[in-house]
């Protein structure tokens, strides 16, 4: 092997994981963001940090077919309408992605676990450590802003408690 | 200073092992080859340790002073010059090039994660350690030393074991699964056993899959595979279960293949890691041919039981035909376990009383003694049956 070829594989790796980071930035700064209410919180202080843990309220039509042990369904979309009201969005259609509605606009991928959840890796969000006190439980009207790109794999920009930013609630409260 | 003791040397000599002109030769030898500068070596361990704790802790302490719209330009920053300093150090040899390729290599994990906390990213936990293995391979392979390559298998290994438990269910039944996992074991041997002939650069990097996997599969392989004859409870014959078959036979035919090929080990050891690979195969394989649900409980047992133990027998000889002490004990402790494994299933009910304890006892230490013994007779015996 050539010294090129070996530095090219170098250089090769770095320019992924560029453009990894680069993906993330891009789809945080445009893909339409969208409200969602969560429940239930569960502070973890692990080596990746602290992060509250929640349940996503998708409302009553994303509920996963109940399959006993062989339940998980990969690949489930469920479609989002905003509430013009509140500025909440819930699930306007449930199902696999395959068989999605032509006018599904904004749609998360996810998949079915056992016992009937679904999951779409937005159900953790990061925490300043000064913030594990205040934010020991999600408090009532937690909402989370997620940006939701045409692919589905949605990202959590934001946590709302109270029309205040997580970071913000902290600050408060101390 | 020499590396032989001149003690050592002196026992050799009178044990005859040695004449006493090879011994001076070797004394010679070693003092007047150049000893490693462990010394030097030693420092700068201590001064990289330094730095890495120094950093870190610099970080921990200031970690949520600083914006999130610094912390990825800054990672990026850092890895840059990582990667620039272990290209400008790739032709030159030593512990410097090797640490900057580790270096390197460990520290895009930390980008990941890194990544991962400021956009708040979470998966299943797989995907982001092979994102980081992929990230990492040109390091592995352009390293000399072992030490990454193994950092590198152990991640992968990782990475299959959360990718088996966050989608266990996708498989039909439980022997399924465990064949699954079975086959990703094999093709790593098969891989690392072809890759280190066909890619003599990197022999490395593939001998270190090919131990690794080989180990994990005979020792946990063997042991599920003796599990799940006796417990099949949730097997179910399945369409997809056939097509499965396909998954482990085809790399054992080939490890089978390459290895019978494959010049480098002596003759005797080679038929018998043949028959191991052969064996491990059929008793892993034979209860989709074979449904073990129309067997009686006793039938699973001991077709079970003696599936394990000749796994384990053929691995003992071929550790005895190879001079390969540590094989060997392996082997030897895991047939005592097994053996002992089968006082329990048949007399299990003694133990809840004191002389069944006693009596138990007695079995384990006259099992772990009468293996002992037989050790040299078990070498004698590879020895005549090659």
């Amino acid at each position: 092997m050539s010294m090129g070829v070996k530095r090219a594989a170098m250089c090769a790796s770095f320019l992924l994981m560029l453009i990894w980071i680069g993906q993330q930035y891009y789809v945080r700064a445009t893909a339409p963001q969208i409200l969602l209410a969560v429940q239930g919180g569960d502070p973890r202080d692990l080596l990746s940090g602290h992060y509250i843990r929640y349940q996503v309220d998708y409302g009553n039509r994303a509920r996963c077919e109940r399959k006993g042990h062989r339940g998980s369904s990969q690949n489930q979309c469920v479609c989002l309408r905003s509430d013009p009201k509140t500025g909440i969005a819930e699930a306007d259609w449930f199902g696999a992605c395959d068989s999605k509605p032509a006018d599904c606009e904004l749609s998360i991928r996810g998949v079915c676990r056992y016992g009937g959840m679904f999951i779409a890796n937005i159900e953790r969000y990061y925490i300043p450590e000064s913030c594990k006190g205040p934010l020991a439980v999600a408090p009532a009207n937690s909402r989370i802003e997620v940006a939701v790109p045409e692919q589905g794999n949605a990202m959590v920009t934001n946590f709302y408690i109270e029309d205040k930013t997580a970071e913000q609630y902290c600050i408060d409260k101390q | 200073m020499s590396r032989v003791h001149p003690n050592k040397i002196a026992q050799w000599i009178e044990q005859n092992l040695i004449s006493e002109e090879q011994g001076e030769a070797i004394l010679k030898y070693e003092n007047s080859a150049p000893s490693r500068p462990w010394v030097m070596y030693g420092f700068y361990g201590i001064g990289i340790l330094a730095i890495v704790v120094g950093i870190i802790s610099l970080v921990a302490a200031n970690w949520m002073s600083i914006p999130k719209g610094v912390k990825i330009p800054t990672y990026l920053l850092l890895q840059l010059l990582a990667t620039l300093f272990a290209i400008r150090w790739l032709p030159r040899e030593g512990l410097v090039r090797e640490a900057l390729l580790a270096f390197s290599g460990l520290f895009y994990l930390a980008g990941i994660g890194l990544t991962a906390q400021i956009f708040n990213l979470h998966s299943e936990g797989w995907q982001g350690i092979l994102f980081w293995l992929v990230l990492m391979l040109p390091c592995v392979l352009l390293a000399h030393t072992a030490v990454i390559s193994r950092i590198w298998y152990i991640g992968y290994a990782i990475a299959a074991f959360l990718w088996y438990a966050n989608n266990y269910t996708m498989a039909p039944d439980q022997y399924v699964k465990f064949l699954v996992m079975c086959a990703l074991l094999i093709w790593v041997t098969v891989v690392g056993d072809l890759g280190q002939s066909l890619f003599p650069r990197v022999r490395h990097f593939f001998a270190v899959g090919y131990r690794t996997s080989l180990f994990f599969l005979v020792t946990i392989g063997s042991i599920i595979a003796n599990v799940l004859w006796v417990d099949l409870r949730h097997r179910t014959y399945d369409e997809l279960a056939r097509i499965y078959l396909l998954i482990p036979w085809l790399p054992l035919a080939l490890l089978i293949f390459f290895v019978a090929l494959n010049p480098a080990r002596n003759t005797k050891t080679r038929q018998y890691f043949v028959t191991t690979y052969l064996l491990l195969g059929i008793f892993a394989t034979l209860p989709l041919f074979i449904d073990p649900q129309l067997l009686p409980k006793i039938v699973k047992q001991i077709v079970g039981c003696l599936g394990f133990l000749a796994v384990w027998l053929n691995i003992a000889l071929a550790a005895a035909s190879s001079k390969h002490k540590r094989l060997f004990d392996l082997a030897s402790l895991c047939i005592a376990a097994r053996i002992i494994v089968v006082y329990f299933e048949v007399f299990g009910s003694l133990t809840t009383t004191g002389i069944g304890l006693i009596v138990s006892g007695v079995f384990i230490l006259s099992v772990v003694y009468f293996w002992h013994r037989s050790k040299p007779l078990l070498s004698e015996l590879a020895e005549d049956t090659a």
